[in-house]
């Protein structure tokens, strides 16, 4: 009893205790993170300069290119060298559209860009998915030079110059999509809203596949195909509608990406693209749905803040990060971030261990 | 395994702090390094000026060249415009037209930069094109400008012509002075190789000449031998015309050019734009380019106050012979004199005032452009010679303030 | 004819690099299992170290090749033992591992050797051409040649006829059971991965006769290694050896005769193969 009284002292009125502890189950339980990380996204931008507030924005629509890589190669097992052809699928649609149609509509640019690259991925998947492991990845990196290549080639595929020959190699002038609401046009600013409303979009969409019996066979395909078979899977549909979402997703990022960076080029098909969401997934951790999100904030930050602060010197940083990373963070950042929170929730939030 | 997970810990730890803290700095005041020692006495605000320049990257070799020239015409100018301090904020465009349209807009957004030097490239100064025409901000190229950007749109100096007007002069040297009458060629595939083609072959044609072969080779190609295996021989081509957009490049299709002459009677090569090649890259190549006709934008030797002094002074600085180096050289010091006109005022009106429709001495030459911000210069037809030692490009024609691109308005 | 052996030549010298580039990639990938992914930054640091031996001080050019395939051995061997040894059977960090260590090995090079390209370089005692039967050919692109043709037979005879080769190629499918013999699996990986670096760097000093070094080389070149192991198959020599020569040639003959589809000509042959037949022309299926 005289403990009891003694410890009471200490404590809070019992309606603001329960308000904090309402809070702070909310916080800390599982949507906490999300929850922090959209608090946080939508707050920051104008107390950030410029520069930074691009790289947000950059960030996220490389989030969504690598969450969407990430269903394939965290979840299904597989590691793609070639989703920079979805991704620059997506670019391009819009691009072209913008230069050779004059549609600059969203409606219309948007699912079109999510068309092209599911039509590529349903024509490439019969003949990517014969493989696995190292196979898979050779075929894929190379399906994605090839495009590359055919990019480089293909006249409608850049501008035309001086005296009728190619001129500048890609799309250079791409502008922000019209979204056909009066009195609202995107500008630099809008336009971070926007990618953020369209990640959170597709994040919640992520994870209702993945937490679906759907993305919970892929998982079981990763961990032994066989043995799924034996059970009854057909995973050869399973894999091909996995690539499918995958190159879906990829190729919104792509759009996205076409209108934030205003210029969309051959080398979005290549492989120096689609390592990035290889990359970013490796070290957020691609087993969790937001491994490659946490990936993605590394790398883009990293990355652009090294080349400003370390001018010549940006790329040994950044490779340096890579081998670190790999040598003591084996299940990625994004992981041991989830433990930690766990753990914290423990501590101070009585959720259950 | 627990020393892992703490290792693991921490670097995650050191990585968010370092983030957060990054972000503080960059709130309260851009941390970019700037080419400047720290500037004289005033205590008026700096003028800032940008640099695109590509130090990562396939062409990460010319970068560091443009930053010697900057440097040099800021020492001369003692870190000082129209009696404020000047800042040259660098930012490495990457070899690449997404890198630079993120630097582009990271300098004047940021920064506050209204007038930047570069890029270089011809698809990244058409990617910054559209940002820099909304914003206004004052962008020139460094040795090759495209004709979108000049065209299309209203902020961009082609300095020190557009490529096609600057090689329209070699295609009537061709013609007249060489007596040529056909023509092959071999150019780099991208947009500035085409450019360079196109203009020397307008000159070419409008003399009367005519294109008997053409040829695009990828940037980077690591073979030309089959290139020059399929070149047509003196009696289908009186020149071949080559243009590359890289020193290497060159180089190794020179060698191969080298190597099929032994064979066939090949047409003599013209070279575009032999200021790709750096002094110690013609001298690996001695054997190959000595005796050869070439158009360069600049030429070191030219005997001219303006030109000696700056070759004398970046000699004293560098212990080397300038090159393109000049080019960044210039076009800092026009910015300058500019911005000496305007009373230190950067904005658009100002500065677009200042610099076109005016007649600049520079190094190179004479130098004006139009308002649509077309460089009208001179354009060089040399001779690589080997003069005491080294080996450079020799004045044997100059065409005067004769680079009007027909494809400019 | 004079057009048709030139370009067949040229498609050779042209392949024959291609080739030594290809060939210890093929080791590492076929024979070991692992994805190397820093091999063409190998090529190149060795290429450079080859240059600073030849040109910056003076010496000979034979022993600037080996200089720069010890140099490029050594680092390899570095990145084996400090870390690719630990990422056995795993992939995806290999691939990350190696392409972080391809951005170093290249930022490295920026650094030391700056961005300027270096102009090829050769041993002047080969400089001039040889007259083969009336036609003029470059000494330098024959003794190319005829380098690759020496170390696809040495290459071959490791492979195939000696018991480290048997050895490693046991490894591969059984790393347990060879172990279980007695044999230090962990040395012959050493040995097999050094060896590997130094025909990287080997290959970086005699295709600079031909190509020059630049820091671009190091991206450059793996792409071409994987093009030419996915046309002719992993881990073997002669599959190596097919798909570089065939390669090379197809690149020569298609460059000089339809230039518009230059960079076309390697990646449609890559793609057909890899729809007729995956496993490369004359490759094993490794898992």
């Amino acid at each position: 009893m005289e403990k009891d009284r003694i410890q009471r002292i200490g404590r809070l009125p019992n309606e603001v205790e329960r308000v904090s502890h309402l809070t702070s189950r909310i916080l800390l339980g599982r949507f906490g993170p999300l929850i922090i990380a959209v608090i946080l996204l939508l707050t920051l931008p104008p107390f950030v300069p410029m520069d930074i507030r691009l790289m947000m924005a950059k960030f996220l629509i490389f989030a969504i290119f690598a969450m969407g890589f990430n269903l394939v190669f965290g979840y299904l097992g597989l590691l793609s060298l070639g989703h920079g052809v979805y991704f620059g699928a997506g670019g391009y649609t819009v691009a072209l559209l913008q230069y050779h149609l004059h549609i600059d509509s969203f409606w219309i640019a948007m699912p079109l860009a999510i068309l092209v690259p599911v039509v590529l991925a349903a024509l490439l998947g019969p003949i990517v998915l014969r493989s696995t492991g190292m196979y898979f990845l050779l075929l894929t990196f190379a399906i994605g030079e090839l495009f590359y290549s055919i990019s480089w080639q293909a006249r409608f595929m850049s501008v035309i110059g001086v005296g009728g020959e190619r001129g500048v190699r890609g799309i250079p002038s791409v502008i922000y999509p019209d979204l056909n609401i009066p009195g609202l046009a995107l500008d630099t600013t809008s336009f971070y809203y926007f990618i953020l409303v369209g990640f959170v979009i597709c994040y919640i969409l992520l994870y209702r596949i993945t937490n679906s019996p759907f993305g919970h066979a892929l998982v079981g395909i990763r961990e032994g195909e066989p043995r799924m078979q034996a059970l009854g899977f057909n995973t050869w549909r399973y894999k091909y509608i996995a690539l499918i979402i995958s190159a879906a997703f990829s190729g919104v990022a792509g759009a996205m990406f076409a209108w934030h960076n205003t210029i969309i080029d051959p080398s979005h098909f290549a492989v120096g693209t689609s390592f990035l969401p290889m990359v970013m997934s490796i070290i957020g951790g691609s087993k969790v749905l937001f491994g490659p999100v946490i990936g993605a904030v590394i790398v883009i930050f990293v990355e652009y803040f090294a080349s400003i602060h370390m001018r010549l010197r940006w790329p040994l940083i950044l490779g340096s990060i890579f081998v670190v990373a790999v040598m003591f963070a084996r299940a990625g950042v994004g992981v041991y971030l989830e433990r930690l929170w766990k753990k914290v929730g423990v501590r101070y939030g009585n959720t259950k261990s | 395994m627990k020393n892992k997970k703490f290792l693991l810990i921490v670097v995650s730890v050191i990585l968010v702090v370092g983030l957060l803290l990054s972000l503080g700095a960059c709130a309260k005041a851009p941390a970019t390094p700037t080419a400047t020692t720290p500037a004289p006495t005033t205590s008026a605000k700096p003028i800032k000026i940008g640099a695109l320049i590509d130090l990562t990257g396939p062409i990460a070799d010319m970068g560091p060249r443009f930053k010697e020239g900057i440097d040099l015409a800021l020492e001369q100018l003692n870190y000082t415009i129209a009696g404020r301090p000047v800042e040259v904020i660098f930012e490495d465009s990457g070899s690449s037209p997404t890198t630079a349209v993120e630097r582009m807009k990271k300098l004047h957004e940021s920064d506050g930069v209204k007038v930047v030097i570069g890029p270089l490239m011809g698809d990244q100064q058409s990617a910054v094109a559209p940002y820099a025409d909304q914003q206004k901000v004052i962008y020139v190229g460094y040795i090759n400008s495209t004709t979108g950007p000049v065209a299309d749109y209203g902020t961009f100096l082609a300095y020190p012509a557009t490529c096609v007007g600057q090689q329209r002069p070699s295609g009537w040297y061709l013609y007249e002075d060489k007596g040529y009458r056909t023509m092959a060629t071999l150019g780099s595939d991208y947009g500035g190789g085409h450019e360079y083609i196109a203009g020397a072959i307008y000159g070419f044609e409008e003399r009367g000449g005519t294109v008997v072969h053409k040829v695009w080779a990828p940037i980077g190609s690591p073979d030309f031998s089959p290139y020059m295996a399929a070149m047509p021989t003196k009696a289908e081509a009186d020149v071949l015309v080559v243009f590359l957009s890289s020193g290497e490049d060159a180089a190794r299709c020179l060698l191969a050019y080298a190597n099929e002459k032994a064979k066939r009677d090949l047409p003599p090569v013209f070279e575009l734009i032999v200021d790709v090649f750096t002094p110690q890259q013609y001298k690996d190549l001695e054997s190959v380019v000595v005796g050869m006709y070439a158009q360069s934008t600049y030429l070191p030797l030219r005997d001219d106050p303006v030109n000696n002094a700056f070759v004398a002074a970046f000699k004293a600085k560098y212990g080397q012979t300038p090159v393109i180096q000049q080019n960044a050289y210039t076009n800092m010091m026009v910015y300058a004199q500019a911005l000496e006109i305007t009373g230190g005022d950067d904005s658009y009106e100002a500065m677009w005032n200042a610099l076109t429709n005016r007649d600049f001495q520079t190094p190179q030459g004479p130098l004006r452009y139009s308002s649509t911000g077309e460089g009208l210069s001179n354009t060089y037809i040399a001779q690589i010679q080997k003069i005491g030692g080294e080996i450079l490009p020799v004045v044997v024609k100059t065409y005067e303030l004769a680079t009007k691109d027909p494809y400019v308005p | 004819m004079e057009f048709f052996a030139t370009n067949l030549l040229n498609g050779l010298s042209f392949g024959m690099v291609l080739f030594l580039i290809a060939s210890g990639l093929s080791i590492i990938i076929g024979v070991m299992g692992i994805i190397n992914l820093s091999h063409g930054a190998l090529y190149m640091f060795g290429a450079y170290v080859g240059w600073t031996v030849a040109k910056q001080y003076g010496l000979n050019f034979w022993f600037a090749v080996l200089s720069g395939a010890l140099a490029a051995g050594l680092v390899g061997l570095f990145i084996e033992r400090g870390f690719l040894r630990r990422l056995y059977k795993q992939m995806n960090e290999q691939v990350l591992l190696t392409f972080g260590f391809v951005y170093i090995i290249t930022n490295i090079c920026l650094w030391v050797w700056g961005g300027v390209a270096k102009v090829p370089f050769w041993d002047p005692a080969l400089s001039g051409s040889f007259d083969l039967a009336g036609l003029l050919y470059p000494k330098t692109r024959i003794i190319v040649i005829c380098i690759g043709v020496v170390l696809a037979v040495f290459l071959w005879w490791l492979q195939d006829k000696t018991r480290v080769g048997a050895i490693v190629r046991a490894g591969m499918d059984d790393k347990e059971m060879v172990t279980a013999l007695g044999i230090n699996m962990g040395r012959v990986s050493m040995l097999i991965f050094f060896l590997a670096a130094f025909i990287a760097g080997f290959a970086g000093v005699v295709g600079a006769q031909l190509w020059g070094v630049y820091t671009y080389q190091g991206l450059q070149t793996l792409l071409f290694a994987l093009i030419i192991i996915i046309v002719g198959g992993i881990g073997s020599i002669q599959g190596a050896l097919t798909g570089a020569l065939l390669i090379g040639v197809i690149d020569a003959f298609g460059k000089a005769l339809f230039p518009d589809l230059a960079m076309f000509t390697m990646y449609i042959v890559m793609i057909v193969i890899l729809i007729v037949k995956p496993s490369g022309l004359l490759g094993r299926k490794v898992q």
